[in-house]
């Protein structure tokens, strides 16, 4: 079973690859929508391949309000 | 405009949408969706028309129309209800989530999940298979297993144009265009 911080740097390393954004400047308490200038479309993005990734099923509406890498990483970490 | 007139356009106009995917549903020859990306609302109506959706896994299909004080109206829950489960069809309206291409196999949404950007190849090569059979059989299948649900379909016209004329629906529709938030989709 991963560590919530294993899966919060696996988060991190995707957001990184996909968005094109240098992972060192990406940390857990970033609002990733303003730091990699996302819109709504590319958060669905972003959900889907998180939800590929770990391989859970990641409700739209209990990531709702949440804007920071590491709340992403404990809603996924709760369906693992 | 007067309540009464936008009811009355509201009517015709998904009578006509319905006639148009009503024909698509009904056509003799196989039909198959290849969907990437976002397929919401109506964007998943017309999908549910095809006879087979192949997905890439980057699809999300979502029924967002409960946001808007409103149902799919352009025959989607018939459709879907055709097609999978009632409990996913009430999870999705009531709900309002999206669900990926995945997800969408194991309810039998969607019969291929191909790679990232693949689905119109995939659609492509599964339509070559299905010329593979004679035309009048595939039909006549068809036919069979996918009847029209027609009571239905006009059954939900009734209901959409009913909420159509709620206070809600101006209410929903003015928090959509107003929203900036990262899920306009959800209420």
């Amino acid at each position: 079973m991963k560590t919530i911080d294993q899966t919060t740097d696996e988060i991190l390393d995707l957001a990184a690859t996909h968005f094109k954004f240098p992972r060192a400047e990406l940390t857990p308490s970033d609002d990733f929508y303003k730091k990699l200038a996302i819109d709504s479309l590319q958060a669905l993005e972003l959900l889907t391949r998180l939800e590929n990734h770990f391989g859970v099923e990641l409700p739209d509406y209990e990531v709702q309000g949440v804007s920071d890498f590491h709340t992403l990483a404990t809603r996924i970490q709760a369906r693992l | 405009m007067d309540t009464s007139s936008a009811a009355k356009g509201v009517r015709i106009f998904l009578e006509r949408i319905h006639g148009v995917l009503n024909r698509l549903d009904t056509s003799s020859l196989t039909t198959i969706a290849a969907v990437h990306g976002v397929c919401f609302g109506g964007g998943f109506e017309l999908a549910l028309v095809c006879d087979l959706i192949v997905a890439d896994k980057m699809a999300r299909f979502c029924f967002p129309e409960l946001r808007l004080g409103l149902i799919p109206g352009f025959g989607g829950i018939p459709r879907l209800k055709r097609d999978i489960g009632n409990g996913v069809v009430r999870d999705l309206l009531l709900t309002g989530r999206s669900i990926n291409a995945t997800k969408g196999l194991s309810v039998g949404l969607v019969s291929q999940v191909a790679a990232e950007g693949e689905a119109l190849r995939a659609a492509r090569s599964t339509a070559m298979q299905t010329t593979k059979f004679d035309s009048g059989t595939s039909a006549a299948a068809k036919r069979f297993i996918k009847p029209l649900p027609a009571d239905e379909l006009r059954c939900e016209i009734d209901i959409f144009c009913d909420l159509f004329m709620r206070p809600a629906v101006m209410e929903g529709l003015r928090k959509f265009v107003e929203n900036t938030g990262a899920h306009p989709y959800l209420p």
